[in-house]
C-alpha cells in the first residue's frame, strides 16, 4: 500500500512494524495513551515499578499470601496489643502459657496490726480493710492448671501464729466459713515472733487442677487464734524497721494460667 | 517495729490498724471498730516519752552489748583459780566508759 500523507495531517499506508525502531519515544506518545489493554502480559517488570509506588490502597485484600512474607518479615512491633489469643500458641514441650497475672508487685511498706486473726480456724475470716490479703483470677479453660507463686517480704512479726494461702469457693472478699476455704500453703510456726520480732521470707508455689474457669479468689493471711491479742507484721519492710537493715524490700504475687 | 508502733500499742493495746509507707500520723490507717484513733497530739507525746525512755537506757545497751562479748563465768572461774581480779576489772572498765 502507497504511503499517503494528507493534506489533514494524517499518514496512512504504514504497515505493522512499519516505523524503524526507535522512532516513537515517549515524549510522542499522548497523555495516558497507553490503557491496560495495550500492555502485554508480564510486560511490568519489578525494576520498571518505581520506589514506593504500590500504595496500601492498591493491594487487594488478602492479596498478601503467607509466601509473600520475607523470612523474620513480621518483627514484634508490627503485632498489634491483644492480638494473639490462646488458641493461636502452639503446644509445646511443657506446656503454654494461657495468662499471666500479676496480683500483687509492689515495694510500699505496710504495717498491720490485727486483733482478730487472719487464721481459719472456728471463727469466720477476717476480711482486713485495704489490705494486700485478697486477690481474683479469671481461669478461662477447664483443663488448664493455676499455679499461683508467691514472695512476700515480712519484718517485725509479732505475736503471729500462722501464715497460710487460701483458694475460696464463696463470693468474693466477703466470703466468710470455714467450709468456703481450700488451704493451700501453711507454715504453722506457732507463736512466730512471740517475745522477739521476727522477719521472714514467705514464698511458695502451688499448682492447681481441676479448678472450674471463671473466678477464683484467694487469700494470704497473717493471724492468731481469736484471743484478744493482736498479731503485728510489716509487708515490704524498710529502713523503718531498723537502720541495720537498711533498704526497701518487695513481694510479688503472680498467678499463672497453664496448659499442661 | 518503731518506737512510733510501740506508742499506738502503748496507747491503745491490741486495737486494730494499718500504716501505709514511713511511721507518720497521716499514714495511720485507724481499722478498730472499738477503741478510737489516738490524736496527733496524744500519740507525739507518747512517743516522745518512749523515745525519753528509750534514750535513758543507752548506757544499759552500750554496756550489754560489750557484756555479750565476755566469757564471764570462765572468767570469774579463772580468777577464783588464779587468784586474780579479771572478770571485776573488766566489769567496771566498761562500767566506766559508759556511765549512768
Amino acid at each position: 500500500m502507497a504511503i499517503v500523507i494528507n493534506g489533514s495531517g494524517t499518514v496512512t499506508g504504514l504497515a505493522v512494524g512499519g516505523l524503524p525502531d526507535g522512532t516513537v519515544d515517549a515524549g510522542t506518545l499522548a497523555d495516558d495513551a497507553v490503557v491496560e489493554a495495550k500492555i502485554g502480559a508480564n510486560a511490568v517488570v519489578t525494576a520498571a515499578i518505581n520506589d514506593d509506588a504500590v500504595t496500601n490502597a492498591k493491594v487487594a485484600a488478602n492479596a498478601i499470601e503467607e509466601a509473600q512474607l520475607a523470612a523474620n518479615a513480621v518483627v514484634t512491633g508490627k503485632i498489634e496489643d491483644g492480638t494473639i489469643a490462646a488458641g493461636d500458641l502452639a503446644s509445646g514441650v511443657g506446656g503454654k502459657l494461657v495468662k499471666s497475672t500479676l496480683a500483687y508487685n509492689n515495694s510500699t511498706r505496710q504495717v498491720f496490726s490485727l486483733s482478730v486473726g487472719l487464721q481459719i480456724s472456728s471463727e469466720n475470716f477476717r476480711t482486713p480493710s485495704g489490705g494486700y490479703h485478697y486477690f481474683t483470677c479469671t481461669k478461662s479453660s477447664s483443663s488448664s492448671t493455676l499455679v499461683l507463686n508467691f514472695s512476700l517480704s515480712i519484718g517485725s512479726v509479732q505475736n503471729n501464729h500462722v501464715f497460710a494461702v487460701w483458694r475460696t469457693s464463696g463470693s468474693g472478699s466477703s466470703t466468710t466459713g470455714v467450709a468456703n476455704f481450700t488451704r493451700l500453703a501453711f507454715d504453722s510456726m506457732r507463736n512466730m515472733g512471740t517475745g522477739t520480732a521476727t522477719s521472714e521470707v514467705m514464698g511458695g508455689i502451688v499448682a492447681m487442677t481441676g479448678l472450674s474457669t471463671g473466678t477464683h479468689h484467694f487469700w494470704f493471711s497473717f493471724g492468731r487464734s481469736n484471743d484478744g491479742s493482736s498479731t503485728k507484721y510489716t509487708l515490704n519492710p524498710d529502713t523503718n524497721e531498723g537502720s541495720d537493715k537498711s533498704g526497701s524490700t518487695k513481694s510479688t504475687i503472680i498467678i499463672n494460667e497453664i496448659e499442661m | 517495729m518503731s518506737i512510733f508502733i510501740d506508742a499506738i500499742d502503748s496507747l491503745k493495746p491490741n486495737a486494730e490498724w494499718k500504716i501505709v509507707g514511713d511511721d507518720l500520723y497521716a499514714n495511720l490507717e485507724w481499722l478498730d471498730s472499738v477503741k478510737t484513733k489516738p490524736t496527733e497530739s496524744e500519740l507525739t507525746t507518747e512517743v516522745a516519752r518512749l523515745q525519753a525512755i528509750y534514750d535513758s537506757q543507752d548506757y544499759a545497751r552500750k554496756r550489754k552489748a560489750e557484756y555479750d562479748q565476755l566469757n564471764q563465768f570462765e572468767m570469774q572461774f579463772d580468777d577464783k583459780e588464779n587468784t586474780t581480779t579479771t572478770w571485776v576489772d573488766k566489769i567496771n572498765e566498761i562500767k566506766g566508759r559508759h556511765p549512768k
